[in-house]
């Protein structure tokens, strides 16, 4: 469960940066936790998940 | 929103239960009705349990499992004895302020519905804990300190994650750029180099090279000019062994002419063995002087002189003939040397050109003849070395050109991944960029909205003291430093002083909890109980009792879900509510099972037994407050057999005074209006304690907190005597109530 204002936070972001793919990215995560858990690596394995990501969303994009 | 009831199967240490006929889940239960919920338990016996039960129910996490670092929460919330056939679960019900009843059921299996309230809900659970660390962990900044207590830890986290990964997208897009710019690098090397051979094959070939070059003869030019370069070195070959075959045929001749004339000045052989001999012989006495024979002087100078000329001599010409048979031997190398390379150039020259060399020539006739032959052969070899050196550098040339479509391939794909990873890391960065602003923003909204919520009378609630010098806090988050500035106002001055440095550690527990009710002030709306984890684990003696009428007086607006591991908190807490108001558990661990909840059942006499332990132990205060709890038992015992009217709507709870207020001893003296004995002996009974100097104060409706502890001027001390006597007094007036006849 996340906290109220980091969802808050991420929303408004989200209203102002609309184009932003990482947004959309935090917002794919498990849990809807936006990866604000520690036991979560980011280092590690949400940098290559966030370029799997970008890659997807590039080739819908051209299609 | 109140809880009406909770229902806990296999989580924590609630052990899974079925029921024996039905082997149906039977959980355990634990009806509130809107009631408080008091929990006391020693260490270990599941009060956490609890805690998480609701924690996890609520919020779908729980805290303690991130704080101890488990990476497998569902091991974590799972009872340690239930079984895979097993499904635990927590339910809390509730009632609505309207009446209705709504339900929340978390399972350990997916697809949990979760509650709407969750956000408030995390507020409304108060972990003391979290007020410890905000007061030990000094070693972190205010900022963390702070966010800490008040739940922006996910604010915390979420930022220190970011901001790896943006400095991890940065580097990666640092090194996808380095790598582009060597394949760029690379393909213009290559470039190049294809560049500077299609000049050379231009330059060589024509302007139509291309159409020029027949890769498919190349194998026959190549073996040709490896004929040609196997034939020259054979002539290179035959010309050099045959100059040296002069020089040592000329040599061999000199030498023979040499040792001839020596051989004709001397015998040969035998005068050789002979002097030999000699020369040995007298070698050995030259430094005698008398013939070892004849016994005469050996003019032994001219003799050894005569022999060493002529062994000097018969060396020469041994020299002379071991050089002679010296050359001879390589004279006859060199001669089949120049036959074995007669013979290959004859054999080459005639796959080359046809003709036949004679190699039975002679050699200063085959030498004259490849004089006249040679040009013509370096030049034509000349020609095909330029052909075969050509097709080599058309395959060196085909070979870069293949790399350089690959490459390009490379270089493609490398600028795609080079620009994902710009967006991506352009993306990470402005998001962190903006992210940071509106955390920090938010977190000083928080932090004001928090300050400005009665949090300096809740703490001095708690903290009660005629000392008391602070008039304000003043929590001022620096949001480009992510510091907070921290600092308490003294009273009756403009002096403002560093709180954390000013306050000490029992009055930073204070406020802790004063900043945690003060949130909930803030943020709850819609829930109206609070769940505190031990709430005296963190506030110090001092402070309990302070604690309990605060808690007393939130216990009006608030349902409260309390456990503690202090037995005396636990039953003056108890006290200070009324019967009808809560519900009350002990937790015992059990050896096999995980907890059981028990009733708690105040036994005879039990409060008047702890009493005289703490006397024992001189804790005169514990000692006094038993003693104290024991005759309220009783007086409110009394009460409820007198069916004593006491006036109702009441926010506090009602206390000694109420009942004496409500002539608890006129209604007793009325029931035994007939017996002039038992009358009289009340009457005694009564006015002991009111003489008495504890009684007298506590009937008069002395409150608890003040009692024992402030104000420090009506403050009563008592010495251990006095304690023994209070308690016995009790102890008497509780038997003589006790012996009354029934009415």
């Amino acid at each position: 469960m996340t906290n109220s204002l980091l969802r808050d936070i991420i929303d408004e972001l989200k209203c102002k940066m609309p184009d932003n793919i990482f947004i959309q990215f935090l917002e794919s995560l498990e849990n809807n936790d936006f990866g604000a858990d520690q036991n979560r690596e980011y280092l590690k394995k949400e940098y290559s998940n966030a370029m799997e990501f970008y890659k997807t969303v590039m080739i819908e994009n051209e299609n | 929103m109140r809880i009406k009831e909770l229902r806990i199967n296999g989580i924590r240490g609630f052990n899974y239960l079925k029921d024996d006929t039905s082997g149906e889940p039977a959980p355990h239960r634990i009806l509130l009705n809107g009631k408080h919920l008091f929990l006391y338990g020693e260490n270990g016996t599941g009060k956490s349990s609890l805690f998480d039960a609701i924690e996890w129910c609520l919020t779908g996490d729980i805290k303690e499992s991130a704080n101890r670092k488990i990476k497998d929460e569902k091991n974590f919330i799972l009872n340690k004895f239930c079984s895979d056939n097993d499904s635990p679960f927590v339910q809390m019900d509730f009632i609505q302020h309207s009446g209705a009843v709504t339900k929340i059921k978390r399972t350990t299996t997916r697809g949990n519905p979760s509650f709407r309230y969750a956000d408030e809900a995390e507020v409304c659970l108060i972990e003391s804990n979290r007020i410890e660390q905000f007061v030990i962990d000094t070693k972190k900044s205010l900022w963390q300190r702070f966010s800490d207590l008040l739940g922006f830890e996910h604010l915390i986290l979420f930022d220190n994650q970011l901001f790896r990964l943006k400095t991890e997208s940065k580097n990666k897009y640092d090194d996808a750029n380095i790598k582009l710019i060597q394949l760029k690098e690379e393909f213009d090397t290559l470039k190049s180099d294809i560049n500077g051979l299609e000049e050379l094959f231009r330059e060589e070939l024509g302007d139509n090279w291309r159409n020029n070059i027949n890769m498919d003869s190349g194998s026959n030019e190549a073996e040709a000019y490896h004929k040609f370069e196997k034939l020259t070195g054979n002539i290179d070959k035959f010309i050099k062994n045959y100059e040296e075959l002069e020089i040592i045929s000329n040599d061999l001749y000199s030498n023979k002419e040499l040792l001839l004339r020596e051989k004709d000045t001397s015998e040969s052989s035998e005068l050789t063995r002979i002097v030999s001999e000699s020369y040995k012989y007298f070698s050995k006495f030259n430094e005698t002087n008398i013939c070892p024979v004849c016994g005469q002087i050996i003019k032994f100078d001219e003799v050894f002189s005569r022999l060493k000329v002529l062994h000097d001599y018969l060396s020469n010409i041994r020299t002379l003939e071991e050089k002679i048979s010296k050359l001879s031997i390589r004279k006859d190398n060199l001669e089949d040397n120049l036959n074995l390379y007669s013979h290959e150039i004859s054999k080459i020259y005639a796959e080359l050109f046809g003709d036949r060399i004679d190699e039975n020539m002679s050699r200063s006739d085959m030498l004259a003849l490849i004089d006249s032959v040679k040009p013509n052969i370096i030049n034509e070899k000349e020609v095909l070395y330029k052909k075969v050196s050509i097709k080599e550098r058309i395959g060196i040339y085909q070979a870069k050109r293949e790399s350089l479509l690959k490459l390009e391939g490379s270089l493609k794909d490398q600028s795609q991944v080079l620009e994902l990873k710009k967006l991506l890391c352009r993306d990470v960065a402005v998001f962190y960029e903006n992210y940071i602003r509106l955390y920090s923003e938010k977190i000083k909204i928080e932090l004001d909205q928090i300050c400005k919520n009665d949090v300096v009378e809740i703490y001095k609630l708690i903290n009660q003291s005629d000392n008391e010098s602070i008039e304000e806090f003043i929590i001022e988050p620096d949001i480009d430093e992510k510091e907070i500035s921290f600092l308490a106002k003294i009273k009756n001055t403009s002096q403002t002083v560093n709180a954390t440095e000013f306050l000490s550690t029992g009055h930073l527990r204070c406020l802790g909890f004063a900043l945690l009710m003060a949130r909930i002030n803030t943020k709850v709306n819609n829930l109206n109980f609070l769940v505190i984890d031990d709430p005296i684990y963190s506030i110090d003696h001092e402070h309990r009792y302070n604690l309990i009428q605060y808690l007393s007086n939130l216990g009006e607006r608030y349902q409260l879900v309390i456990t503690s591991s202090d037995r005396l908190f636990f039953d003056i807490l108890r006290h200070n509510f009324n019967n009808n108001k809560f519900i009350s558990y002990e937790t015992f661990a059990s050896n096999h099972s995980g907890i059981i909840t028990l009733n708690l059942e105040v036994k005879q006499n039990q409060y008047i037994n702890e009493a005289r332990s703490y006397l024992e132990t001189n804790d005169l205060r514990a000692a006094s407050l038993y003693a104290r709890l024991s005759l309220e038992t009783k007086l409110f015992n009394l009460a409820e057999k007198l069916k004593l009217e006491i006036p109702i709507n009441r926010r506090d709870k009602t206390s000694m005074k109420d009942l004496m207020d409500a002539n608890l001893k006129t209604k007793l003296l009325d029931k035994y209006r007939d017996n002039v004995s038992i009358h009289r002996s009340i009457d005694i009974e009564f006015n002991k304690l009111y003489d008495h100097r504890y009684f007298k104060t506590i009937l008069k409706g002395f409150p608890l907190d003040h009692e024992v502890h402030h104000p420090y001027g009506y403050r009563l001390f008592y010495s251990k005597k006095e304690v023994e006597d209070v308690i016995d007094s009790v102890e008497a007036f509780c038997e003589f109530i006790d012996e009354l006849p029934k009415f």
